[in-house]
């Protein structure tokens, strides 16, 4: 705990979380960059996941979807992750005790176990369903979970200055 | 009446005080159904205009992706909107007192009427015109994640 807090500290003394928290301009962009960020990341991954899940383009392959999507959903994590590490360098003090932060971590992680899941375990065998209209059920939860887990992200995310 | 008139009448209504005197995680409700929307529209304008742009799903013809795209656009839009009306309601004078709030419904309102009408169009003769598409597309993405961007700026004045 008090090493966290020790790094937490050092982070929030630093010059660049001084500088970013203290900037009237900048503070406020990256802020929006990292909601914006989300159309790309979760917002496109969800068009991925109800893909997967049976519901949406059902007529294009689900390897297809996923391979023409990846690109941006990976260009759009990048931003959303960077300038999350910014926020965080900028208000990790502050952010340290809000009970619903690390709730929000917990997601992340969660959501990245599951797409490990699926990447090296579900679609291993994806080749033979990627034609299916609705995938099979490993498939299919992998897909719900996804849009559960991003979405219960984006929520603790908003709830944060709720509960700071 | 004058707009501030009118905006103190909401305030006053049944539905402005109900609002007003709920607890605030109700209000947080709708902050989440409001954010959720707003990324499902964003993230179906960005799927249509990638398609449109040519940078995914070139092998599929472009009403394929328009279609899907505009039936995710349509519910994410009336998530936000419904939701966005409701987080209005619980406060019209200290909105509209915002100057980023008025700057974004005044962007919202040319956003939307773009796409029901000249995006429309040009989405429907991608592929006759492909030029046409893509300059769409571009004012469109701009727009819409104009939108996003006054929004976000709400917060911070």
């Amino acid at each position: 705990m008090s090493i966290l807090h020790d790094f937490a500290q050092l982070l929030y003394d630093s010059d660049f979380g001084t500088a970013l928290r203290e900037s009237q301009y900048a503070f406020p962009v990256v802020e929006g960059a990292h909601l914006l960020g989300l159309a790309f990341s979760v917002g496109l991954l969800a068009f991925a996941d109800l893909r997967l899940a049976g519901v949406l383009l059902r007529d294009e392959p689900v390897l297809h979807v996923l391979g023409q999507l990846r690109p941006f959903i990976l260009g759009g994590f990048a931003i959303t992750f960077a300038t999350g590490v910014m926020l965080f360098w900028a208000m990790s003090i502050k952010l340290l005790p809000n009970p619903i932060f690390p709730v929000k971590l917990i997601f992340i992680l969660l959501a990245g176990v599951n797409f490990l899941w699926f990447e090296f375990g579900v679609a291993r065998g994806a080749a033979e369903w990627s034609d299916c209209p609705v995938p099979p059920v490993r498939a299919r939860v992998a897909g719900w979970t996804s849009l559960v887990l991003w979405s219960a992200v984006v929520i603790s995310g908003r709830l944060i200055p709720y509960l700071g | 009446m004058s707009i501030l008139e009118m905006l103190q009448w909401m305030q006053g209504t049944g539905i402005g005080i109900a609002l007003r005197k709920s607890n605030h995680l109700v209000g947080a409700a709708f902050q989440f159904a409001h954010v959720l929307g707003f990324v499902l529209l964003l993230a179906s304008v960005t799927l249509i205009s990638l398609r449109l742009l040519g940078l995914a799903f070139v092998k599929q013809a472009p009403a394929r992706i328009v279609d899907t795209g505009n039936t995710a656009l349509g519910i994410g839009l009336a998530a936000a909107v419904l939701s966005g009306t409701l987080i209005f309601l619980s406060g019209p004078v200290r909105y509209y007192s915002n100057e980023f709030f008025r700057i974004k419904i005044v962007v919202l309102i040319a956003a939307v009427l773009f796409q029901a009408s000249l995006f429309r169009v040009a989405s429907r003769g991608a592929s006759e015109h492909p030029l046409a598409a893509k300059a769409a597309a571009i004012v469109s993405l701009l727009l819409w994640f104009g939108v996003g961007a006054s929004a976000r700026m709400i917060g911070f004045i």
